[in-house]
């Protein structure tokens, strides 16, 4: 090649992407978003506090069912996702959903959302297991399953999407994201995303391949090949599966699982000011921490409200705790289930138009699922008080 | 999506070409030295990669191990198998030497840093225009006057990234992946390069 003819070349090559990013659509780029939904409206009707209890399935003999998500899925009716088999792991595992109506406050029989077998034909891949799933709002009515799929064990995942724009009636074909460098290794998700302006979204996601960390991946779904891109939310540690809380506009609060798993730890937190784009450093909450999933929401009062498990040793309890100031003290609000050497894990948070929903693992057999509004947990924060 | 998914294809199918032509030669069953012989296993090669068994086809399998081959793995399945369609070197010795060094290095220091072992996250500069581009561009420029022939690659990293010919958005994608990285880590070791580079033919 003629050395004259590179240099305007390669110019040009490189002047496109400058062009894409600097000048078409700025209000695209990940600094010019802005987080829209942050809390709930305050509501000031006198309601009556609200509190029940539901399974989202039955225990069925030799099936263990695991992390549940739940979302709204159009009005008066709420998904619930979560993986069932013989065993966390087994190439049996499929990944299940199931649709609560609020009116009559019933659940649907589960149904089969999604097996290896059905997702190596959609992917066009070899896949031997599925895993975690979420399932997530965007701004547009489309319901989006983020999966992860397997070729061995948990540090070969990759994550895959589906999308339903009919409240979960219909599912498109399964889509591979590509998030890492080095054969795709390895991403997983465990707790829901957080609405962004042009219609974007944030979804936390964790690596654990040679070292555990978590990321937070920008999705634009209003494309037609949706981009995306990762960014690395921990440096140090081993921080995971974490739960974002918007704070503002700007502001990001996440709330980390601890998986150094070394004597008594805490559930960590690191904050952002710029909706994600860089983080802070790690700090301990104040949350004792057995090394277990967990899920935390913005309530309409502009506190946190948070599903644990309160203890260092086991996952045998789980309670709600509140924070009204960003995380620096906690309170325990509600002991939701304690029995000894029981497990009552991964819970998920949502809310519907007037209600919280929270769905969790309930002894490895079943998922249940608590709701709750406003006026009970006012009416525990005065019993706190 | 149309293109993305024929362009994924083209690495699996340079593979098996490639391993046919090599089970070929060092087993003496046949060699492969006239055009139509050639051509027959570019087609066998094709129907072997492309069409399915067991529901997923020879080059789907490969995607699954390794969900995206860059344009350097396409670059360097190229200068492999050109001597062996064409009995010349696409690349000089010396050159394919530079180009696995660069394979070798550069994931280095990338995957070093997306696997947490350094504290710093290069991998998140490939999503849009960054100092990293710049970085690109100069080191293109540098290929162009020292090993012109390795050019070629060069601007089809940035080239193929501008059209989104690969189904990743990270530009980082386009230049290496896991695959490249052994395959020329295993070049440079198991073929004795940096010994024989000296000595053989220059292009």
């Amino acid at each position: 090649m003629k050395k004259w003819l590179a240099v305007p070349l390669v110019i040009f090559l490189y002047a496109v992407p400058f062009y894409q990013d600097y000048w078409s659509d700025p209000r695209q780029k990940w600094p010019n978003l802005r987080i829209t939904e942050i809390a709930p409206p305050l509501d000031d009707r006198r309601e009556a506090p609200y509190f029940a209890e539901h399974f989202v399935n039955q225990a069925r003999p030799g099936v263990m069912c695991h992390v549940s998500s739940i979302a709204p899925a159009g009005k008066d009716k709420l998904i619930c996702t979560w993986y069932a088999g013989s065993r966390e792991g087994a190439r049996d595992v499929a990944i299940y959903a199931a649709f609560f109506q609020e009116r009559t406050k019933t659940w649907t029989e589960p149904q089969v959302l999604l097996d290896p077998r059905q997702s190596s034909q959609e992917l066009r891949r070899w896949v031997r297991k599925v895993g975690n799933a979420v399932v997530i709002n965007d701004q547009q009515g489309g319901l989006w399953l983020f999966y992860a799929s397997m070729l061995g064990g948990w540090s070969t995942t990759s994550l895959n999407y589906k999308v339903s724009r009919d409240e979960g009636r219909t599912w498109s074909p399964s889509q591979k994201l590509i998030l890492s460098p080095f054969f795709n290794l390895t991403n997983n998700v465990k707790n829901k995303g957080v609405n962004l302006s042009q219609g974007a979204y944030l979804l936390p996601m964790y690596h654990e391949f040679l070292h555990k960390f978590s990321q937070v991946l920008l999705f634009r779904p209003e494309m037609a090949n949706p981009p995306y891109e990762v960014r690395r939310l921990t440096h140090s540690g081993k921080a995971i599966q974490p739960a974002l809380v918007p704070q503002d506009d700007r502001n990001l609060a996440a709330f980390f699982r601890n998986a150094a798993g070394q004597g008594k730890s805490y559930i960590l937190q690191a904050k952002s000011a710029d909706v994600g784009q860089t983080w802070s450093g790690l700090s301990d909450t104040s949350l004792p921490h057995p090394d277990a999933g967990f899920d935390m929401i913005r309530l309409a009062n502009g506190a946190i409200l948070g599903a644990v498990n309160h203890a260092f040793q086991d996952r045998s309890d789980l309670t709600l705790v509140l924070s009204p100031d960003e995380g620096k003290t906690w309170k325990i609000l509600h002991v939701l289930e304690h029995e000894p050497g029981k497990e009552y894990a991964y819970p998920s948070l949502t809310r519907s138009q007037e209600t919280y929903h929270l769905t969790y693992t309930y002894e490895r057999k079943r998922i249940k699922h608590v709701v709750f509004n406003e006026a009970w947990i006012k009416e525990l924060i005065n019993h706190v008080h | 999506m149309f293109i993305k998914e024929y362009v994924q294809l083209l690495f699996p199918w340079l593979l098996v070409v490639l391993v046919i032509f090599s089970i070929g030669s060092r087993t003496n069953l046949c060699h492969f030295g006239k055009l139509w012989q050639k051509i027959c296993v570019l087609l066998f090669a094709a129907i072997l990669t492309l069409i399915p068994f067991t529901g997923l086809s020879l080059a789907e399998y490969l995607l699954s191990l390794n969900p995206n081959f860059s344009v350097g793995s396409l670059a360097l399945g190229l200068v492999l198998l050109w001597p062996k369609l064409f009995d010349k070197p696409l690349l000089s010795s010396k050159n394919l030497y530079i180009f696995c060094l660069w394979n070798v290095l550069f994931p280095l220091g990338l995957f070093s840093s997306y696997l947490g072992m350094i504290p710093y996250d290069i991998y998140a500069l490939g999503y849009g225009f960054s100092a990293v581009f710049l970085l690109m561009a100069l080191i293109t420029f540098i290929v162009i006057w020292k090993w012109p022939p390795l050019s070629y690659i060069f601007l089809a990293y940035i080239a193929s990234f501008n059209l989104r010919l690969l189904p990743s958005p990270n530009f980082f994608d386009y230049i290496t992946d896991g695959f490249l990285f052994l395959m020329s880590l295993g070049l440079l070791f198991a073929l004795g390069l940096p010994r024989r580079w000296s000595f053989m033919p220059q292009r």
